[in-house]
């Protein structure tokens, strides 16, 4: 019986079509996914090589003759108040923005992953304990609070960034997750899970999960960007990334100072935190038409 | 039957969806006419083109969906032809149409009344205190009890089966001269299935329209029609009045279909039925030649390669089929 | 015959939540004091209309779905209140094909993990072992083992009810809840998955609760036949009697509800008047008197008990009586 036309061979060597290959075969439909992908790709590339192949180090200070120096052939994107080469620290900032970005949303995400699928597989008082947490978490005013923890804690390293963007920044992936289970936990396969005698664990990690990753890879991928920007924006609360080490955030806040005497200091960082914050943006948007559930059942 | 009693004639009909993925020939030739006063079974599994066939008929397919070819002569006339405002003008005046899920085609906003004294309003030329006088005798002429109070009623507050004939008092409410009705009871209970059957029945009797029925239930068929297309992808293999088809199938395809139903009178239960093996094949990667080849027992090596024209093998009886079954089959039920 | 499964007095109501506190305001008497046996190896065909309790019943009788009050005794064991870590032992003995060939597979599951998972979660055998099993299951249903990576989107209706039977029965249950099992299928398919069902229960002597709205094909599979109506058992027989001589009124117009592929027979139609009323509110004394043609004063009194009338034939009706005497017109 069953599916004639295809031969045998096929079926032992065909791709086997999951759910990723096809997730990936309509992507590749979205002209601005794609493209956002590939800028994506270069920008990371050009973040990790680019400080190797650079004839200057990131902290290395140029003489005074150096100083503020507008783009030229030596510097193609001018020099800062202190003679370093932009472009190079604009690669290396890259690396820590990034690096924030991810590494901030993966923390924050296995927070809102456990947060939700607990929440929203058990409901009842679990949930309604969980969610009231969850609703103070959101009503924290986060910013003047940092405003004066950034008073009392100078300077902050990458990772107490990443903590406090991870602290400060789960309780949407949680109420995105625990929404999902919510409703992944009604279908008749989690039933068919607990007709066979899986354990709840199991049915949250192995069986109800892996549905759910569609709005959470949207939402990490959406949330990269807003990270390198959150990152940028405690820089001007003085909770950034401290110099000397660059991030985009703090070689924009440097440059607010010499703004008008040297606008390729805002223009560089600037450009760049504006189009990857695009790009993921757009990559985010791609990935949420090619993962609609109602395309696969 | 004289020509001039035809009142829908399909000719060639083809509707493809141009999808991403390829060609879908949803509807591919379909032919069938159906006399004023009939009422016109159209069966065939989940797929064939039976649903849109009918919304080809009422030009409300849907890119990336086209009707490519073929002639639909509606009292004489190629409603292909019409201008878009000339069809609004038919749909729901002269040919009405009720689904499978009425909760879908009802507005859950309006009134149950509302909604059907607004049809009235579009086609008729009636004031408001008569169009509610006609809503109401309609409500009552589909069975629902105490019309005057369901008229104020919202369609969530009516049962499946209630809300069923409130899409048929829609439908009659302009004396339409045909009535496609898809799917209309699949989604109701048997006794309330049996209750909007008989109501149908009743009111195709006592006004004479038309009826395009259809359903993948072959028993529904037996009962309600007069003459039967069975649809297998997008193409009619057997067409013929419902005695022939029931009593004297010749396609493969309806006779497997008839002898596969679990029957009332057979002593043999708990024994294998008689199935069609294989599956509706998939949409894009139709089989060459007759498309029920692979899963027919009677194909041979000129099935795999040509496909059969629907051809008449005795007055009335249409079959597309190389090798007719021969045997007469024996009653079922 | 043994008894494989005795379900007693089961009670099943669902709450309905209103209000500021989601404070159950009602109750959906889903399963409302039904009592039945199973004998060992047989078909036991549960059929009414939609809502009138039958998936319920069937998926509490396994503990899917926690009963209110009642007694289910499986194997000769008391179930009821078996918390879930004992349970588990017995699932491997009771398993459920459901209704929709695609919500009950997981989409993310190749369908050789969806067979697989059982072994792994009671421990049987190695990897090795558990694929050789997976393959032979596979073999069995009708799937071809090639298939084994593929993901269920990748199949049609009918195949899945496949990979669905092949799940429940891999553990070589004794006993298996079949919830309309084919009424999600194509006319041409219906009968393969039935043959299946049939093949399968001979070879591996299953016992099946067969769930379904369909009497043609509940007649077809089944032994014996129960009636719900509205959370009650309104009438159990075997599968003949009932269809040459049913009692309750109820089961009399929904078998004269049956179409018939013939064009010749043309049935004299019982037409039940109105719906079924809601399972929150029934009616009071017998639940079928809004819709009986018979029904009588007492009938909104009294609820008539399920008693036998003779060779296992049980019926809740006023006017029937031991005997089978029928007393309608009265
Ligand atoms: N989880 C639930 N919560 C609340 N009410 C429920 C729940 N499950 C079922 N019910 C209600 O219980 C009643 C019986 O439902 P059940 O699904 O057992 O009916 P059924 O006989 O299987 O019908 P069908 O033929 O439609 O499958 C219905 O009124 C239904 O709405
Ligand atoms: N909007 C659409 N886009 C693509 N394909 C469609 C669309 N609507 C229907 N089809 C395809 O057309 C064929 C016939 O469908 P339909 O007429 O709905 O079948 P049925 O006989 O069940 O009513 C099917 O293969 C279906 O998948
Ligand atoms: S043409 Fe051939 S394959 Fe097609 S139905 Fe007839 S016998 Fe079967
Ligand atoms: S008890 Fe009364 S209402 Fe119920 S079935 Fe019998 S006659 Fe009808
Ligand atoms: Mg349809
Ligand atoms: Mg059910």
């Amino acid at each position: 019986m069953a599916v004639e036309a295809t031969k045998i061979e096929e079926v032992l060597t065909g791709r086997v079509e999951t759910y990723w290959y096809l997730v990936g075969k309509r992507l590749r439909k979205h002209r601005l996914a794609m493209l956002s992908l590939v800028v994506l790709i270069l920008i990371i590339l050009a973040c990790i090589v680019g400080p190797y192949i650079s004839p200057y180090k990131v902290s290395e200070l140029g003489s005074t003759t150096e100083v503020l120096q507008p783009p030229s052939w030596k510097h193609p994107l001018g020099t800062d108040e202190l003679g370093r080469d932009v472009l190079t620290r604009l690669f290396y900032g890259g690396r820590i923005s990034l690096l924030v970005g991810f590494s901030s949303v993966v923390s924050a995400l296995l927070v809102g992953i456990i947060v939700g699928a607990y929440a929203g597989y058990f409901g009842g008082f679990l949930d309604t304990i969980l969610m009231r947490f969850t609703d103070i978490m959101f009503s924290i005013p986060v910013m003047p609070l940092l405003i004066v923890l950034s008073s009392v804690i100078p300077g902050a390293g990458v990772w107490k960034i990443v903590l406090v963007i991870a602290i400060f920044g789960w309780m949407t992936d949680a109420r995105i997750v625990r929404g999902m289970f919510l409703s992944l936990r009604e279908n008749e396969y989690v039933e068919a899970a607990r007709a066979i005698g899986v354990s709840n664990n199991r049915i949250i990690w192995r069986h109800i999960l892996p549905n759910s990753f569609a709005p959470i890879i949207v939402s990490a991928t959406l949330g990269v960007g807003g990270n390198i920007i959150y990152e940028a924006a405690l820089s001007y609360l003085g909770f950034g990334v401290m110099p000397p080490t660059p991030s985009w955030g703090n070689m924009l806040q440097n440059a607010q100072y010499a703004m008008a005497i040297a606008p390729w200091l805002v223009w560089s960082p600037g450009l760049a935190m504006f189009i990857t914050v695009l790009a993921f943006n757009y990559l985010g948007d791609g990935l949420r038409d090619a993962m609609d559930p109602k395309l696969y059942r | 039957m004289e020509r001039e009693e035809t009142l829908l004639d399909v000719r060639n009909l083809k509707t493809y969806f141009f999808t991403d993925d390829g060609v879908v020939k949803a509807v591919d030739g379909m032919s069938f006419t159906i006399r004023k006063g009939e009422v016109l079974g159209l069966v065939g599994e989940s797929g064939c083109g039976k649903s849109v066939a009918s919304l080809s008929i009422m030009q409300l397919v849907e890119p990336p969906g086209k009707i490519v070819e073929g002639e639909i002569i509606f009292k004489g006339e190629d409603l292909l032809k019409k201008t878009p405002e000339q069809m609004r003008k038919i749909r729901g005046s002269e040919i009405a149409m009720i689904f499978q899920e009425p909760m879908t085609s009802l507005n859950p906003v309006y009134t149950i009344g509302n909604q059907i004294m607004e049809a009235i309003l579009i086609h008729q030329d009636l004031s408001e205190e008569e169009a509610k006088k006609r809503t109401i005798e309609l409500l009552r002429l589909v069975g629902i009890p105490e019309p005057e109070r369901r008229f104020n009623q919202y369609p969530h507050e009516l049962s499946g089966g209630m809300r069923q004939r409130v899409m048929i008092a829609m439908a009659m409410s302009c004396n339409p001269d045909l009535l496609i009705s898809d799917e209309a009871t699949t989604a109701l209970d048997v006794t309330i299935q049996a209750q909007i059957l008989e109501l149908m029945k009743d009111l195709q009797r006592k006004t004479g329209m038309a009826i395009l029925f259809i359903t993948h239930d072959l028993a529904l068929v037996a009962e309600m029609a007069h003459s039967v297309a069975v649809a297998y992808t997008g193409k009619i293999v057997e067409y013929g009045d419902v005695y022939q088809i029931f009593k004297k199938p010749r396609h493969p395809y309806t006779y497997g279909l008839l002898s596969s139903v679990p029957s009332l009178k057979t002593e043999k239960t708990k024994t294998p039925l008689p199935a069609i093996e294989g599956m509706v094949p998939n949409p894009y990667k139709m089989p060459s030649g007759c498309h029920f080849n692979p899963r027919c027992p009677f194909a041979t090596e000129r099935c795999r390669k040509e496909m059969p024209e629907l051809a008449e093998i005795e007055p009335g009886h249409l079959v597309r089929c190389f090798h007719p079954v021969a045997v007469e089959k024996e009653a079922v039920s | 015959m043994r008894k494989l499964v005795e379900v007693q007095n089961l009670i099943k109501y669902f709450p309905v939540l209103g209000g500021i506190f989601s404070r159950p305001v009602a109750w959906v008497k889903a399963v409302d004091d039904v009592s039945f046996h199973i004998f060992e190896g047989e078909t036991f065909g549960l059929v009414g209309e939609s809502g009138s309790g039958k998936t319920t019943a069937g998926k509490t009788i396994i503990r899917l779905i926690e009963p209110t009050k009642g007694k289910i005794i499986f194997d000769g064991k008391d179930i009821t209140k078996l918390p879930e870590n004992q349970l588990r032992p017995i699932r491997r003995e009771m398993q459920i094909i459901f209704q929709d060939p695609y919500g009950s597979l997981n989409p993310r599951m190749p369908i050789g993990e969806i067979i697989r998972e059982p072994l792994l979660v009671h421990g049987i055998g190695d990897k090795k072992e558990q694929e050789e099993r997976v393959v032979e299951i596979m073999k069995l249903v009708g799937l071809r083992p090639e298939y084994l990576r593929r993901y269920p989107h990748e199949f049609s209706g009918g195949q899945r009810q496949r990979i669905g039977i092949a799940r429940a029965i891999v553990l070589n249950p004794k006993f298996v809840v079949a919830d309309e099992p084919v009424s999600a299928l194509d006319a041409s398919i219906q009968a393969q998955v039935l043959n299946l069902l049939l093949e399968l229960q001979q070879k591996l002597a299953l016992t099946y609760l067969l769930v379904a709205h369909n009497l043609a094909v509940v007649r077809h599979v089944s032994d014996r036949i129960g009636v719900m109506y509205l959370g009650k058992i309104v009438e159990v027989a075997e599968t003949k009697e009932l269809f040459s001589t049913p009692l309750h009124p109820y089961t009399q117009a929904l078998l004269s509800a049956i179409p018939i592929p013939d064009p010749e027979i043309k049935k004299e139609r019982i037409l039940l008047q109105g719906d079924i009323p809601s399972p929150i509110n029934p009616p009071s004394g017998c639940r079928f008197r809004t819709r009986c043609r018979f029904a009588k004063d007492i009938c909104a009194e009294k609820e008539p008990p399920l008693i036998d009338v003779g060779s296992g034939h049980y019926v809740a009706c006023h006017f029937v009586k031991e005997g089978k005497v029928v007393e309608y017109s009265k």
